[in-house]
């Protein structure tokens, strides 16, 4: 039986807690094998707080609700004629209504990520830092490219979700899947929102590429004029959508803002296609046979810059063909030492291939031949 | 001469804005209202600092109306002598609105002598010399955040026709 071992040139690490862990998947039909590697770095986050509800207040001194009737009356006293007199007089005014929102990406560091994955999280925490209760829809971006070196697929690969108060902590299943128009979140004033953000990770993505995703969160608010406040300068007012029959005012954040999240590939996934390319029987067909001749192809395909050693046991039941090996096209002696590749030096009765720098892009083909005995 | 155009137009603003009296409520205890010999009359305004072409900063009142927390609103209270004599012992008080917070040096009256008070308007007393109680227990000179009234004494009488103002300016909470 054919099989194909894969080793990791681990370097020196940083201090802090990594692990390697190799997740081994073959499977055989035509001859194709793949070996998924993986390394998983375990970090320690620090978490800041954790929050146990939807909402709570930011700040220990809330501002003054809109809709409050702010009422100052003055009083004079004088004398006229010896006599004393007292008059008053008031001024009120309401206070309106301010939209301003904020926001945090709350990942202590970039969201490490293998290429491709699936619903890889990342949070935000959403402040109506206005006076009112406000409604806001939100919104994910792709970055400009440039910026980042990947975008998420918006439609299919990127799911927005709200805490919903009971745990802290995103749980797919208890938080609820946001629709944009649906249910965009209400917010008392002062108050806060936990956002979670699902993304799905594409595929064919080197080491220390980089995706980010802009999460936007705009007021909702548009008046009877169709002026909307996301956007609109500060100062700009909003006839009647204040709270408690004010008006509302575009604040400094423009009611609406922006945050982004950045997602690294750390993992390493590194695909080896093993196939049969060639059999040559002694009567000059293609049949498996005693003494026939089987070259075999294996393409390496790097995912980063770090060592790589290939190691492929001759199968049972078959022997190395001397000086055959070769790698994308070059022929590489049986020798140690000369070039990347040996065979039974290394390892036992077995083909090995060193990378000191794998490529990241193009796959490396390796061949060589064997005879069935 | 462009510096000059722009104070104008400033002017015409403050004008225009001084126009804008918000819900202005008089009533007079003591002298049935069309018999007394002071009308009295306070506004609140918007005070909204702009830049001029030179990078000076100005300061321009406006409606009230679009008043939101972290506005600063300046009030201002008139007292006229319609009457044939002179009138004395003229005493402004004002409670500082709830939601707001006196701002510091604020409080002002051409003619008058300001104290505040931080009980209520039981007593008053020059800012330097009220006094509240710290966090350690210990007494300490009062802050703004801390005075509850503002007074003004008008010093002198004031003669038929003629009227005074005293303001003080508060920040929205």
């Amino acid at each position: 039986m054919l099989y194909l071992a894969m080793y990791r040139q681990v370097k020196a690490v940083k201090i802090c807690s990594v692990f390697l862990c190799f997740n081994l998947c073959i499977y055989s039909s035509n001859g194709l094998y793949e070996f998924l590697f993986a390394r998983f770095k375990r970090r320690v986050f620090f978490v800041l707080f954790f929050l146990l509800g939807t909402h709570f207040s930011l700040f220990s001194k809330a501002s003054t609700q809109a809709g409050t009737t702010v009422d100052s009356t003055a009083i004079v006293t004088f004398d006229v004629n010896g006599v004393t007199n007292t008059a008053t007089t008031s001024v009120q005014f309401l206070v309106q209504e301010i939209i301003d929102v904020s926001q945090s990406w709350t990942d202590a560091n970039n969201v490490l990520v293998n290429s491709p994955a699936n619903r890889q999280l990342s949070n935000f925490i959403v402040r109506n830092d206005g006076n009112g209760n406000e409604s806001f829809s939100i919104r994910v971006d792709n970055v400009a490219n440039g910026i980042d070196q990947f975008d998420f697929d918006l439609i299919n690969g990127v799911k927005v979700y709200l805490e919903n108060g009971m745990s802290a902590g995103f749980q797919m299943g208890d938080d609820t899947l946001y629709s944009p128009g649906l249910n965009d979140p209400l917010l008392a004033a002062d108050s806060m929102l936990v956002v979670y953000v699902l993304a799905d990770i594409p595929t064919g993505q080197i080491i220390s590429a980089q995706g980010q995703l802009a999460l936007t969160v705009s007021s909702t608010s548009v008046d009877s004029n169709g002026t909307a406040a996301a956007g609109s300068p500060a100062g700009t007012t909003l006839v009647n959508e204040g709270e408690g029959g004010t008006d509302a005012i575009v604040g400094a954040s423009l009611a609406q803002t922006s945050e982004v999240a950045i997602y690294e590939v750390s993992g390493a996934r590194v695909n080896v296609f093993k196939e049969i390319v060639e059999v040559r029987d002694p009567l000059g067909g293609s049949l498996y046979m005693t003494g026939s001749l089987v070259t075999y192809r294996i393409a390496v395909t790097g995912r980063e810059n770090e060592p790589l050693t290939i190691v492929d046991p001759i199968p049972e039941n078959t022997r190395y063909l001397p000086n055959t090996i070769t790698l994308n096209g070059a022929v590489k002696t049986d020798g140690s030492g000369d070039d990347e590749a040996d065979f039974n030096l290394s390892q036992p009765d077995a083909v090995t291939v060193v990378f000191a720098n794998i490529p990241g892009s193009a796959a490396n083909i390796i061949e060589f031949s064997v005879t069935i005995d | 001469m462009k510096h000059l155009l722009k104070r104008l137009f400033l002017n015409r603003h403050f004008l225009f804005a001084n126009g804008l009296l918000m819900s202005v409520t008089l009533s007079v205890a003591g002298i049935a209202q069309d018999k007394s010999p002071v009308s009295f009359a306070n506004k609140a305004q918007k005070q909204v600092i702009i830049y001029d072409d030179k990078g000076d900063k100005q300061r321009v009142l406006t409606d009230a109306k679009v008043m939101v927390p972290g506005d600063t609103v300046v009030y201002t209270s008139t007292f006229t002598n319609i009457g044939p004599v002179p009138v004395s012992n003229i005493v402004v008080s004002n409670p500082i609105p709830a939601n707001t917070q006196y701002i510091i040096f604020s409080a002002k009256g051409k003619g008058t002598t300001v104290t505040f008070s931080v009980d209520g308007g039981k007593t008053y007393a020059a800012a330097s010399e009220l006094k509240v109680f710290g966090e350690n227990g210990q007494k300490q000179t009062a802050q703004s955040k801390h005075y509850t009234d503002i007074r003004w004494v008008y010093r002198g009488e004031l003669s038929s026709g003629t009227s005074g103002s005293v303001s003080f300016n508060v920040n929205i909470l």
